[in-house]
């Protein structure tokens, strides 16, 4: 996180969508989580990227989950939001908020 | 189940850490299999799965810790980076300095015999068209390989039909003394031409006018059309020549026309008067026109050959004689350069083996240098420099030497040319057309710049992999025990065995002709030609007795031994051809007879020449013109006509069907000389008396215990004692003459010796020097081992083991090289084989005792280590 004390929007989003699927979230539901929420295609390159730059950041942490026939071989890793990711995503808000206060975009004003 | 596409999957891990892969692949399967199969159907499910892959590909090839930003623009940091390869050339000069100068001298002999292959073989003839003329040459049915020219009659009748031919150029060579009023008398080169002759090769007269159709036909118009060199040289390049006289030999000629500057008669020779021939001798059965034709473009080369073939054959039957004669094509470009393409193709290719074994020391080099940076290249990749970029680093050093090694190489290259042709062959053809020209150095510019962007992807990629902690290889290993290094030895010492198989084999060949018995004895010999004109010495006793004057005068020279007079030099190549029949077998109706060269001798000839009277007696007083003709044969002719039998007492005649005084006796058998070619062995030869059959023409030969130097001038002052109008030309003695007759073989001997000698030269500083630097790395190692009791010879024998083992890998590859490369020079092989065991036994067992010593060097230093100093170092 920059000076600003907000993280970019994509972190952002992955970190909602886990805080949002608790445990349960690996891989595959994040994406799709994030595709249908974002109505946006995403690649899930693009997750592991952010996934990994969170963990480095000791943001989330992972841990190895269970076979499937259909993954061959390679089980889910799961992710789950430690609390300094809390922390991070709360801070994020406020400052947005702050930013946000006061200004309405839909409806532009009418000249008088 | 529908497996998700394999190849994306395959690219994934490819491109992506293990890591990476495996949790990625893992979710795209599950999900491709469990939701997008069933959502999209296959193909789209596949196009998912595909596009997943690529996109994550993208997202995270990025390195972690990249802190240069990625630069969409591939030329970005070229200049950072050739400033930086300058300082690291400045750092260290010996390297830089040896890349350089191996690159220079192996672009540079490569280069300075290019420009001979290109100058020789590749530049198109400066003719017009000149693939579309051809050289016609005529040969018998019964099996004879001599080439004969054509029939004044077959030239008409190609002439006349011509549908396939656009002209039809016919030459016959001849020389006259050319007499300018105050000048001393010059023998000239002359040849008499159709008249359509320069049409044939397109040229046309700087001045005046070329003949034409009724000045051939008349056969005793005066014209001349004269060289450029003679119109500057003789007549002052005088603007008013075209209509003035030239005296060749008494007989004044009207000049007019003159050539063009650039103009190069089609053998190479200075031709400086061309008349135009007398068809008057049309009835004539000689085969003496050269035969130059230009085909049609639409008519393919073996349509005129048919063509030439259906013509002799119809002029043959009209003329009531046997079609016994059959035509071969050959174009222009193989007639001039075929005989020198085996000499030159071999050059080129030496050279290139030289440069390739310079290639790999460079390598090698680079090698070496780039594991003693291994730490710097660690430290730049943990800074954020990708692997591209380091490779590109490496790139644009190699760039930079070559280059400069490239431009220092076209100097070497314009020296070593200079040298070249001072030592090249007389008989090269096209000499003066070969030169560095834009050609050559571009072709050698992108050779340079394809060299070395091959060995900077090859040694930067090699380095990138043994450099630690760029994950992308075993570590140091290899570099420890050599292995790039040794297969480089072993194709350094493959490549020079190669070389000195092949120097060794053209030695020897050298060696072969030199001791070959060439039927003559050619030390003390000095000859010249002359030719008595027919003004001053009419008929045959004018001339007989200009020729028994000019040998007694010369016999009363100080220390001359004997006079001999022949119509042709040995070894020269040049002559007449006859088909001699016996009477016996003439009688038993078989007229098919032998063809043998047809020479004119007086009775000195044999033993001025050193040629042994085998049988029978010599030429004497007694055979005159009046008397019964006599011949002398060659061994090799009396075999062939008369088997076992004795030859002596034999008539024998040029007829097929000889009247009583076409018989000719023969009155000695003698031994056969070399005159085509020195090596070509079985010449059927007979000798005509020259009292008996004058000729105008003759060789002198003086054999004499002088010097030549010193002979020279006591002959020109007999010469123009007995006329002054004559000149003496082709002056020069028979060891002279044997020597050209070598000279492209000795060439290429003297070239393929001195680039092996470079060759082992390189190979082994490549053995040393890798075996040197593996010792200087593996000091403690050595030191332990002796620490722990190895003795000196132990390690002595150890090092030495380590570098034969390449060696001898290279010796067999080199073997087998070796063996298919000689091939290349076969045609120019004499008495040895081009597998000849004992050449390729001495050429491994030379080098394998040269490489010994080097690797010997290396090793003694090993033994001679300090162990207790050696591993007290950090």
């Amino acid at each position: 996180m920059g000076k600003t004390g907000v993280m970019g929007a994509f972190e952002e989003m992955v970190l909602l969508t886990l805080v949002r699927q608790g445990e349960a979230a690996y891989g595959v539901s994040i994406r799709r989580e994030l595709e249908e929420r974002a109505g946006n295609s995403v690649s899930m390159g693009a997750v592991y990227a952010t996934l990994d730059r969170l963990e480095s950041k000791a943001l989330v942490r992972s841990r190895v989950g269970e076979e499937r026939e259909s993954r061959r071989g390679r089980p889910r890793r799961y992710y789950t939001v430690l609390p300094a990711g809390v922390r991070e995503l709360q801070q994020t808000r406020a400052v947005r908020e702050r930013m946000w206060a006061g200004i309405e975009l839909d409806q532009p004003a009418e000249p008088s | 189940m529908k497996a998700p596409p394999r190849a994306a999957a395959w690219l994934v891990q490819r491109l992506l850490t293990p890591a990476h892969a495996k949790r990625l692949l893992g979710d795209l399967d599950e999900e491709y299999l469990e939701q997008q199969l069933a959502a999209r159907g296959i193909f789209g499910a596949s196009v998912w799965y595909w596009r997943q892959c690529l996109t994550s590909i993208r997202a995270l090839r990025r390195r972690p810790y990249d802190v240069f930003p990625r630069t969409r623009r591939p030329m970005h940091g070229i200049s950072q980076d050739l400033r930086f390869a300058v300082r690291q050339f400045l750092r260290s000069p010996t390297y830089a300095l040896a890349v350089i100068l191996t690159f220079a001298l192996g672009m540079g002999a490569t280069t300075a015999i290019f420009a001979m292959v290109n100058g020789v073989l590749l530049r198109p003839l400066p003719y017009d068209s000149p693939e579309r003329i051809v050289r016609f040459w005529a040969h018998t049915h019964d099996g004879d390989t001599t080439d004969f020219s054509f029939r004044v009659l077959e030239y008409q009748a190609l002439a006349e039909v011509g549908s396939e031919f656009e002209y039809v150029g016919a030459e016959f060579p001849a020389s006259a003394a050319l007499l300018v009023p105050d000048q001393e008398p010059r023998q000239i080169q002359t040849r008499r031409v159709s008249h359509n002759y320069f049409r044939v090769f397109g040229v046309e007269p700087a001045q005046g006018r070329m003949f034409d159709a009724t000045e051939m036909a008349a056969g005793d118009a005066l014209v001349a059309v004269i060289s450029h060199a003679l119109w500057q040289r003789e007549l002052g390049s005088d603007p008013s020549t075209i209509g003035r006289t030239i005296d060749l030999a008494g007989t004044p000629f009207e000049v007019i026309g003159v050539l063009p500057a650039d103009y190069r008669h089609v053998s190479g020779e200075d031709i400086d008067v061309f008349f135009p021939y007398n068809l008057g001798t049309s009835g004539w059965i000689g085969r003496w026109l050269d035969l130059y034709v230009k085909v049609r473009p639409e008519f393919g080369a073996s349509m005129a050959v048919d063509r030439v073939n259906a013509t002799m054959d119809s002029v043959a039957t009209e003329d009531g004689r046997e079609r016994n004669w059959f035509a071969t094509g050959e174009s222009l470009h193989e007639m001039k350069v075929g005989t020198v393409r085996p000499a030159l193709m071999a050059s080129f290719g030496t050279a290139v083996l030289v440069l390739l074994i310079g290639c790999a020391n460079v390598a090698m080099l680079t090698l070496a240098r780039m594991a003693g940076r291994s730490s710097e290249l660690s430290l730049r990749t943990a800074l954020g420099a990708r692997r591209g970029r380091i490779l590109r680093q490496v790139l644009i050093e190699n760039l930079l030497t070559a280059l400069i090694g490239g431009a220092i190489g076209l100097g070497v290259a314009h020296l070593l040319l200079r040298g070249l042709l001072r030592i090249a062959p007389p008989t090269l053809p096209r000499m003066e057309e070969i030169a560095i020209d834009p050609t050559v150095i571009g072709v050698a510019g992108l050779a340079t710049i394809a060299i070395a962007t091959l060995l900077g992807l090859a040694t930067g990629y090699r380095a990138l992999r043994s450099a630690p902690g760029l994950g992308m290889g075993a570590g140091n290993r290899a570099t420890g025990q050599g292995g790039s290094f040794g297969s480089l030895v072993t194709v350094e010492v493959a490549m020079a065995v190669t070389l000195l198989v092949g120097a060794g084999l053209m030695v020897r060949t050298l060696d072969r002709l030199q001791q070959e018995n060439l039927g003559f004895r050619a030390p003390g010999v000095l000859s010249f030609r002359v030719s008595a004109p027919s003004a001053r010495h009419p008929g045959a006793e004018g001339t007989l007795a200009f020729y028994d004057q000019l040998r007694d005068e010369l016999l009363a020279l100080q220390g001359v031994e004997s006079v001999g007079v022949g119509s042709d030099l040995p070894v020269s190549g040049e002559g007449a051809v006859a088909t001699l029949r016996s009477e016996e077998r003439v009688r038993a109706g078989d007229t098919d007879g032998v063809t043998s060269l047809q020479r004119r001798a007086n009775a000195d000839f044999f033993e001025t020449l050193g040629v042994p009277l085998l049988a029978g007696r010599n030429f004497g007083p007694e055979d005159t013109p009046e008397s019964a003709p006599v011949l002398i044969i060659s061994q090799s002719l009396a075999s062939s006509l008369f088997g076992a039998g004795d030859p002596v007492g034999q008539r024998v005649s040029f007829r097929r069907e000889p009247q009583d005084d076409d018989w000719m006796t023969v009155i000695g058998v003698v031994g056969d000389v070399r005159y085509q070619r020195i090596d070509q062995v079985e010449e059927p030869q007979l000798y005509q008396a020259h009292a008996q059959s004058a000729v105008r023409e003759m060789a002198v030969m003086v054999r004499s215990q002088r010097s030549a130097e010193e002979l020279i001038g006591d002959v020109r002052h007999v010469v123009s004692r007995i006329d002054s109008a004559i000149p003496l030309y082709d002056v020069q003695t028979l060891e002279a003459i044997t020597d050209t007759a070598m000279a492209d073989r000795r060439f290429v001997a003297m070239l393929v010796s001195a680039f092996a000698a470079v060759a082992v030269a390189l190979s082994m500083a490549g053995v040393y020097g890798v075996l040197a630097m593996l010792v200087g790395r593996q000091r403690r190692a050595i030191a332990l081992r002796m620490a722990l009791g190895a003795t000196p010879e132990h390690v002595t024998g150890r090092v030495v083991r380590h570098g034969m083992r390449w060696v001898v890998a290279g010796l067999a590859l080199g073997l087998v090289g070796a063996f298919a490369v000689t091939r290349l020079l076969t045609a120019l092989l004499y008495g040895v084989s081009a597998s000849d065991p004992a050449t390729y036994g001495i050429g491994t067992l030379l080098l394998a005792i040269v490489a010994t010593l080097a690797a010997y060097l290396p090793a003694r230093r090993a033994a001679a280590l300090q162990p207790a100093e050696a591993l007290r170092e950090d």
